[in-house]
């Protein structure tokens, strides 16, 4: 019985061919039109530390000054992105949190001694000793920095596994040395590479930034005047504030200011740790509001990595608009297929006449024509995955480079590109088929 | 003449196709119309003029190996070899390379009236006395800076006092002191005004971050030093080869990174906006294609189901014409009641969009214009299936009874 209707609804397709193509190519084009934008959304809402979403948070208070223009750059909910130095060291201080870190991004030219390896200007990541244990990197060889080297210069350095491959083969380096800057770092732990797409981590300088090979600890700030390689934006007003012209008390000036340039990130694996943090740091708020370092109410956002992606904007309007027109125009696709196929299959009515006056069933006419639907809607929908491959090649060439790497469709997308064009064929073959099997056999054949 | 009485009659009958054309006209129309306008809004915001001479500038920067920071004499003595070079048309450095949305942004205060101080976010561009001319600036009042007014403040937020003077940009000076206000020797944050420039862009082309420029004769030896390069017409290419070779020769104990043409950074600044204009208009030409192509295959099959009744109607008479007309006028109803509830839907769908997206309003331009277009649209795909249709012979009539 299959056969033979599949053989029916292969006949029916050849004798219209062009009205037949014309189907399954709009049905196509609308899964892959949407297949694309949806793609696009998905690998941008993409949390890396989906795992612990539940324990760690990023804060943000409520720190830049009530100046007439405040240029400090805020998020969503109003807040500044970052912290200064000054309320980082502040909240080091405190042992609610199983690990904590403040970090910033950091650039430098990186060589070796025997200038094995061409010299490179790389991205680094200067931060506390948690890092690796609050992000769950596991180290490969040696082990992370002392708590000392977060406070004191030392010259130290953690490598990730490729900048390990690439620098030193992959061999075990502990206790070799590179250079940054010409200056000799000893490393002392290499780690597994840890480069989430988005960089959820540090959001700072846009959706794929914050990912570095290589990690300093944070008690280097002073002996190298270290300024991010990224945002720090400055709120400075009142009177008789003078910048300092010697360049180590300007350093320290903007240390012991509202600079914003770090990010901070604590792990609070349990309710009580979460209310033990926010009252901690509501404690060191109101003590700095009275001598003026904070000049507005308290406020504060502590952010899971999910809200932090949103918090950012990583999904840009932009895009949420493409999906919705992308997902609108698949609707004009389906709809536009209905309306062949059913005045297709009502031109055929006569032999769903003939057939029923044959003594055919009318569910065997609806799942005749079902199957005729059903096999151009499935042609489209096996069509559209192909065109969805397309659409993404076109989607790389238009965005940057980082996010290019990442758009491609996984085994979520291409689940739900089949389903979609299922979904089509079926909202595009069933009513058609019903309206058929509807004709009264006695109509058609009158009309013959 | 125009037959609306049996065009309905028939419709009637045949409800569902052509409620289903109405529906897909009316979501065209949503999206074409929410599609062209902001298309051409963000065509609009990518071909501001800049101001300066982007075609023919590229820069480049340095990262020296045993320090990090660069030595002002060696950057003097780069900056002159460069311009030595045959094809340069000015070279000069800067804190950062110019349209690539990073560099250093401030509050600029008037405090002329102290109660009432006039604040705006501005864009800190540090430069030296060829700044003016590398960039293709042009000075409207007053001098740009010669080469005794450098400043060492070691930072980018340099203490006004230490710089000998400030240029700012007529669009700066308009939004700090008001519009073509004389605005040379006025103080700004502890510095004198000593130039105004035309309007232009310079590290940023988003208007958030900044409204106007403010350049500063200041060298800062840090990471983002940036040499910019103007070329004559046509020999930027050549010389983005040349330039970086000079300066490996005259001192190889450093790279030289980041060689690029401005327009590349422009485009990057951009991109976002580049992009949706991409996608938006392959979208606009997908659905213009899937629903012109729909109309033209229903208007076939229509066509084809009426061939007797066509017949009939040439057999008692009727011209081709005639035919063709009925075909018409019944498309065009179609698409018309489409276009109407597609204006609605436009609305709505550009509501949503104001909404939740930041999206602007849709202008009633873009709603006329896309009516038209849509409805332009289903009477050109009518065309053809309806002058197939009135070529039925009227014997077809008499034959089949």
């Amino acid at each position: 019985m299959f056969a033979y209707y599949m053989h029916l609804a292969w006949r029916s397709v050849k004798r219209t061919p062009v009205i037949s193509s014309l189907m399954i190519l709009t049905l196509a084009v609308g899964v892959a039109v949407s297949m694309t934008m949806v793609t696009l959304q998905h690998v941008m809402s993409n949390n890396g530390l989906a795992e612990q979403n539940n324990r760690i948070y990023a804060l943000q208070l409520n720190s830049a000054s009530t100046g007439p223009a405040s240029s400090t750059n805020t998020l969503k909910n109003g807040l500044p992105y970052l912290l200064s130095y000054r309320t980082a060291m502040a909240l080091l201080d405190s042992n609610i949190p199983e690990h904590q870190i403040a970090m910033h991004r950091w650039a430098a030219a990186v060589s070796l001694q025997d200038n094995r390896v061409k010299p490179s200007k790389e991205v680094i990541r200067v931060t506390t000793k948690d890092f690796f244990a609050l992000f769950g990197v596991p180290f490969i060889y040696g082990k992370v920095w002392d708590k000392q080297a977060d406070y004191d210069a030392q010259y130290q350095v953690v490598l990730d596994r490729p900048t390990n491959e690439r620098l030193f083969n992959g061999e075990n380096s502990v206790g070799r040395s590179i250079q940054l800057n010409g200056k000799p770092y000893q490393i002392v732990g290499i780690v597994e590479e840890f480069a989430p797409q988005p960089s959820v981590q540090d959001l700072s300088q846009g959706a794929f930034g914050g990912n570095a090979g290589i990690y300093l600890p944070f008690g280097l700030h002073r002996a190298l005047s270290m300024m991010p390689y990224g945002t720090m934006s400055c709120s400075i007003t009142g009177d008789n504030i003078q910048f300092p012209t010697d360049p180590v008390e300007q350093y320290n000036f903007i240390l012991q200011n509202r600079c914003f340039w770090l990010q901070y990130w604590a792990e609070l694996p349990t309710a009580q740790s979460k209310t033990a943090f926010v009252d901690y740091v509501t404690g060191y708020y109101e003590e700095q509001r009275k001598n003026d370092f904070f000049e507005r109410e308290f406020k504060y956002a502590l952010s899971t990595p999910s809200e932090w992606l949103e918090l950012n904007g990583v999904v840009s309007n932009d895009t949420r608009v493409m999906t919705w027109m992308a997902l609108t125009f698949l609707v004009v696709c389906i709809i536009n297929s209905i309306a062949l196929l059913l005045a297709k299959l009502l031109r055929q009515s006569s032999e769903a006449g003939v057939r029923r006056a044959l003594g055919a069933s009318r569910s065997a006419i609806f799942s005749q024509n079902l199957l005729e639907s059903g096999l151009i809607g499935i042609l489209g929908g096996v069509l559209g995955i192909g065109f969805s491959q397309l659409g993404l090649g076109f989607v790389r060439m238009l965005v940057s480079r980082d996010e290019a790497q990442v758009v491609y469709s996984d085994a979520y997308t291409i689940a739900i590109t089949v389903l979609l064009a299922l979904l089509a064929s079926m909202l595009a073959g069933c009513y058609p088929a019903w309206r058929i099997s509807k004709t009264s056999p006695a109509q058609s054949l009158k009309s013959q | 003449m125009f037959e609306f009485g049996p065009i309905l009659r028939t419709l009637w009958r045949n409800k569902t196709g052509a409620l289903l054309i109405i529906v897909q006209a009316a979501l065209t129309l949503g999206i074409v119309s929410n599609a062209a306008y902001v298309v051409h809004d963000r065509q609009q915001l990518i071909e501001r003029p800049t101001g300066i001479d982007e075609q023919n500038l590229f820069t480049l920067r340095i990262a020296q190996l045993s320090n990090p920071k660069s030595n002002y004499q060696d950057v003097i003595r780069d900056l002159d070899e460069i311009r030595r070079l045959p094809g340069v048309v000015d070279a000069s450095f800067g804190n950062t390379s110019p349209l690539s949305n990073s560099g250093s942004s401030s509050d600029m205060t008037n405090e002329e009236n102290p109660d009432k101080p006039v604040s705006v976010l501005t864009d800190l561009f540090s430069t030296d006395s060829h700044g003016l001319n590398t960039l293709g600036l042009k000075l409207v009042s007053g001098r740009f800076f010669n080469d005794t007014d450098i400043g060492f403040s070691g930072s980018v937020f340099g203490n006004g006092a230490d710089l000998s003077g400030i240029v700012l940009t007529r669009t700066l000076a308009d939004a700090l002191f008001g519009k073509d206000v004389d605005v040379l020797g006025k103080q700004l944050m502890g510095s004198t005004v000593i130039g105004v420039v035309e309007p232009a862009m310079v590290s940023y082309v988003a208007q958030d971050y900044a409204t106007g420029v403010a350049f500063i004769a200041n060298f800062v030896a840090n990471d983002s030093l940036t040499y910019i390069v103007r070329c004559e017409p046509g020999q930027l290419s050549q010389l983005m080869v040349k330039v970086p070779k000079l300066l490996q020769k005259l001192d190889p104990n450093r790279i030289v990174r980041n060689v690029r043409p401005v327009t590349e950074f422009k485009q990057r600044s951009y991109r976002r906006h580049i992009s949706m204009v991409k996608m938006l208009t392959v979208t606009m030409i997908l659905v213009i294609s899937v629903t012109g192509l729909g109309i033209v295959g229903l208007t076939l099959l229509w066509g084809n189901q009426r061939r007797r009744q066509i017949g009939i109607r040439r057999a008692l008479g009727a011209s081709r014409l005639a035919v063709m007309r009925y075909f018409l006028t019944e498309n065009l109803l179609i698409t018309a009641i489409g276009v109407v509830l597609g204006v609605i839907l436009s609305l709505a769908l550009n509501q949503l969009m104001v909404q939740h997206y930041q999206m602007s309003a849709l202008p009633l331009s873009y709603i006329l214009f896309s009516m038209l277009a849509v409805l332009l649209l289903g009477l050109l795909a009518a065309l053809v299936p309806a002058w197939r249709s009135s070529l039925v012979s009227p014997a077809l009539a008499t034959r089949s009874v």
